[in-house]
């Protein structure tokens, strides 16, 4: 495994996901999730290191399966299959 | 691709899902969602949405299978255990998100830790003893 090169698709695909899902869940679905208080922490009470914390974890393990698993290449459907 | 074999194991693995869901969070963390009820669906919503529980078992168990067939592909229950590792703790990535957003308990956060971790352990190993490839069957 390049360990270089893992790191930086690592780095990028978290990232990525924090942008996103900041962008999705924190703009897009902002007015959704506000109808639905009660069933989320209010703002003050977002345990925002935590939310890095999962998204470094999940970013993590998806970039080591797809190290580990997606090495024929093929494009989006060598990826798909 | 061994496709009956690969169908077998996602049809295990979709069995195995359902019935551990069934006992973890049907019977041994009931308690813990009866004391956070306002935050569930009642008993007749829950029940009117089983049908889309199902489909998100199986879609869950398809992808599950899907990629040990198609990426890792070894007849072995400890490779197919180790895999279901990676997966839990992936999923655990994604509870971790959900506890940093809603007013989960700590020991429901903790016990869906276990409850992914040892569910995709377990279905990664009966995967991976199901499924073997063309070659090798």
């Amino acid at each position: 495994m390049n360990l270089k090169k893992f790191f930086i698709a690592f780095i990028a695909a978290f990232v990525f996901v924090f942008v996103y899902e900041w962008v999705f869940h924190g703009i897009i679905l902002k007015d959704s999730y506000a109808q639905m208080s009660a069933l989320m922490r209010p703002q003050a009470e977002v345990n925002f290191p935590l939310l890095i914390v999962g998204q470094l974890v999940g970013a993590f393990f998806f970039t080591m399966i797809f190290v580990r698993g997606f090495g024929s290449g093929g494009g989006v459907a060598g990826g798909f299959r | 691709m061994n496709h009956k074999r690969g169908f077998l194991a996602f049809i295990v693995a979709f069995a195995f899902m359902f019935f551990f869901g069934f006992v973890w969070h049907g019977m041994l963390m009931k308690p813990m969602y009866l004391a956070t009820a306002s935050m569930w669906r009642p008993e007749t919503d829950f029940n009117s949405h089983f049908p889309i529980l199902i489909l998100g078992h199986a879609i869950v168990a398809f992808a599950f299978t899907g990629l040990y067939v198609s990426k890792v592909g070894i007849n072995s229950a400890g490779v197919g255990f180790g895999y279901g590792i990676v997966i839990g703790i992936f999923a655990c990535g994604v509870n971790v998100i959900r506890f940093a957003v809603e007013p989960l308990t700590t020991n429901i956060l903790l016990m869906w830790f276990a409850a992914d971790l040892i569910c995709f352990a377990i279905m990664g190993a009966l995967v991976g003893a199901i499924y073997k490839p063309l070659n090798a069957a």
